[in-house]
């Protein structure tokens, strides 16, 4: 796996590339919007929950600002997941030159809608980095763990990527059925909330969420400057890793099958 | 000894039936495609393609000659069977074969460089030459989805030859160039095939496939019909006898035929599904009744139409027109013409109209096309079309111009007569003599 990506790597190094000038193509703003996006949301949440909802819940800890920064790194990372598994079950189908017309290297096209996730991940939480820092004027030391368990986590994105593209050409359903799920990850990952503060039962199936530890040790990073739980990463790296070779297994399976579905 | 550069090892393809997800969870579709479901594309071919040869694949449309290029090429997958392939190969089996139309030429010559397998910087550096072979100027820098069919083919075939493959496979796209590009591109052709690039073509231009080609295969509803010369190859495809062979029908044993029994599988036009009267074969025969597309000028054939009557069309007419090479209708005619007026049945039956005549044709090329019409009705002058083939063919005619004396010269012998009348002697010089 790692090998066929080592060789195709100038390969999916464009496709990044292209994917980032294709986005912003023909629009004013070109590439800043990957910056602007981060910080409009950014935005919106305080408004929205400063503004709307009530103030109850975080007002002692420091203040809407505070809550609305704490969410969203766990809110980026949703994005980022949300990005590939929308983007997954298509990504073979909608690519039919690709598949048949030429001796394509399909494992690039997952791989590279991972890339582009995490790309756009990490501009986020550097526009976070910054607002952060000019807000509480402290640099996030913490920050610096954050490469690292975006790395942690790249893992769990292509194993989505590689699974879901796969079943996409042959389950054409599958990408209705995407969003919901990425939505259920959504609200049962402790984004909007802490773990401690829901029901024991509700805890446990938190557990099974690919976003929840990342998400939770995120903020604790932020808040401490360190890592609290790495027997815990690093085992979730290896289930990860385990599932991600799994997946991939799966997609060399299926390939042989594409040109003929789609 | 030559080396065999392709090996294609009793290949088999067959397209599975898109299935419904409940389908899907109850049947094997994930595992292996059933036999009996789905269609078959190709059916046990088998060929050895030697190192450094030319070799075409011929047939008319439908009879697999893409699907076995895609196996050979290597996206498509057989069912059964399998490929070896020796060395690099390079492909040019569409058009837009790999190129994404939002990108600029430039970007996806670079794509497909790396997709090929070469590194970022080798591409760059031939890319002058793949610029100035393909000759498309200024244009390179615009999204390939603004391009002419031309400027696409030059850029692919440019790319595909650049980097010098060790097989090369063309489906059928340098027709769309112009006269000189198709020039440059058969000099390359020439000079890659003295390099040693094993060629593979599917073409329809069968002057092209006997000049270019070695050894041509000729494919007919999925199966190997020949391989071989190239001009016996071509040969046996013009030859070959009906379009679609109503023997095979059951009807001809006295019962209708069920829409499953009759095989379309080498139809030159696809017939329309439906209730309504329609054609579904044509046949046209020597005297002695063998079916075949080679005449000679003068004989005496039968045109078969075949055809399905429904109880609710009266009075269908069969129409027969026949065009030249120039485009230009040599006749029209159809059945009511021939005074054979009111065909129709009560139930759907399958039914045959014969057109017999000489063929008193100059020696060439025609198409056909025959038609189901239904007469006009009162307050309308043209025929009412239920059903037409395409044009088809080429109905060849031939003549020895050169050993034989023709019956005629000129576009058609008209029906004609001449005798020799009067005897109105006015000199008398050989009885004088006799006297």
């Amino acid at each position: 796996m790692i090998s066929c990506t080592w060789r195709h790597y100038e390969l999916i190094l464009e496709m990044v590339r292209h994917d980032f000038t294709q986005r912003y193509r023909g629009s004013y703003g070109g590439i800043l919007w990957s910056f602007a996006n981060p910080v409009a949301m950014l935005a919106v949440f305080t408004l929205a929950f400063g503004g709307l909802f009530s103030k109850g819940a975080y007002e002692s800890e420091g203040g809407v600002i505070y809550y609305a920064l704490n969410v969203f790194p766990g809110l980026l990372l949703f994005q980022a997941l949300a990005e590939v598994i929308n983007k997954a079950p298509t990504l073979i189908t909608g690519n039919p030159a690709y598949v048949k017309k030429i001796v394509f290297p399909l494992e690039a096209l997952p791989i590279t809608a991972v890339l582009v996730a995490l790309s756009h991940l990490f501009i986020g939480l550097m526009v976070w980095g910054v607002i952060y820092g000019l807000f509480f004027n402290q640099v996030p030391y913490g920050a610096m763990y954050l490469p690292l368990l975006l790395l942690i986590f790249a893992p769990a994105l292509l194993f989505f990527g590689l699974l879901f593209s796969a079943l996409g050409v042959f389950i054409r359903d599958l990408n209705h059925i995407v969003v919901p799920f990425g939505q259920a990850l959504l609200f049962l990952s402790p984004v909007f909330y802490r773990t401690e503060n829901i029901p024991l039962k509700w805890q446990l199936l938190l557990n099974f969420n690919p976003l929840t530890i990342i998400v939770e040790q995120i903020r604790v990073v932020v808040a401490q400057g360190q890592i609290s739980d790495w027997v815990g990463l690093i085992l979730y790296f290896l289930t990860a890793s385990f599932f991600c070779a799994m997946a991939w297994r799966v997609f060399q399976w299926c390939r042989g099958r594409f040109a003929d579905l789609v | 000894m030559t080396e065999i550069a392709i090996l294609v090892d009793d290949v088999s393809k067959c397209f599975p039936k898109r299935r419904s997800f409940a389908s899907l969870m109850t049947s094997r579709a994930l595992t292996q495609t059933s036999e009996g479901e789905g269609k078959w594309a190709l059916r046990n071919i088998s060929l050895e393609i030697p190192s450094g040869s030319s070799v075409g694949i011929i047939g008319l449309n439908g009879s697999g000659k893409s699907t076995l290029l895609e196996i050979i090429a290597g996206t498509l997958l057989p069912t059964s069977g399998s490929v070896h392939r020796q060395g690099r190969v390079a492909a040019l089996l569409e058009l837009s074969s790999g190129f994404n139309p939002d990108r600029t030429g430039t970007e996806n010559v670079l794509l497909n460089g790396m997709v090929a397998g070469f590194a970022r910087s080798e591409v760059e550096q031939r890319f002058d030459e793949i610029a100035r072979f393909a000759d498309i100027g200024q244009v390179l820098d615009h999204p390939v989805k603004t391009y002419s069919s031309g400027m696409l083919a030059r850029l692919a075939f440019a790319l595909h030859t650049v980097f010098t493959p060790d097989i090369l496979i063309i489906d059928e796209i340098l027709s769309v160039g112009d006269y000189f590009f198709q020039q440059k591109c058969y000099r390359r052709l020439a000079e890659m095939r003295e390099a040693g690039v094993t060629q593979l073509f599917v073409s329809h231009d069968l002057a092209l496939v006997r000049d270019l080609c070695d050894q041509t295969a000729y494919l007919r509803g999925g199966c190997l019909a020949y391989w071989g010369s190239s001009s016996a190859a071509i040969h046996r495809m013009m030859t070959d006898g009906p379009l679609c062979d109503p023997q095979a029908w059951p009807a001809h044993k006295g019962e209708l035929p069920r829409e499953s029994q009759i095989s379309f599988a080498d139809a030159v036009w696809q017939p329309r599904d439906g209730q309504e009267s329609r054609l579904v074969g044509v046949r046209i025969c020597r005297e002695d009744g063998e079916s075949t597309l080679i005449h000679t000028l003068g004989s005496h054939i039968t045109i078969e139409v075949w055809f399905l009557t429904s109880p609710q069309d009266r009075d269908l007419i069969i129409g027969l027109a026949i065009k030249n090479r120039f485009d230009q209708t040599v006749t029209s005619i159809n059945s009511s013409m021939l005074g054979c007026h009111g065909i129709s049945h009560t139930g759907t039956a399958l039914r045959c109209f014969e057109f017999e005549l000489d063929l008193c044709l100059e020696g060439g090329e025609y198409s056909l096309r025959l038609g189901l019409n239904r007469p006009p009705e009162s307050d309308e002058t043209h025929y009412q079309s239920l059903d037409s083939t395409d044009w088809f063919g080429p109905i060849t005619v031939n003549w020895d111009y050169q050993n034989d004396l023709a019956p005629f010269f000129g576009m058609f012998g008209l029906p004609m007569s001449g005798k020799l009348r009067s005897e109105h002697l006015l000199t008398t010089l050989a009885s004088e003599g006799q006297v």
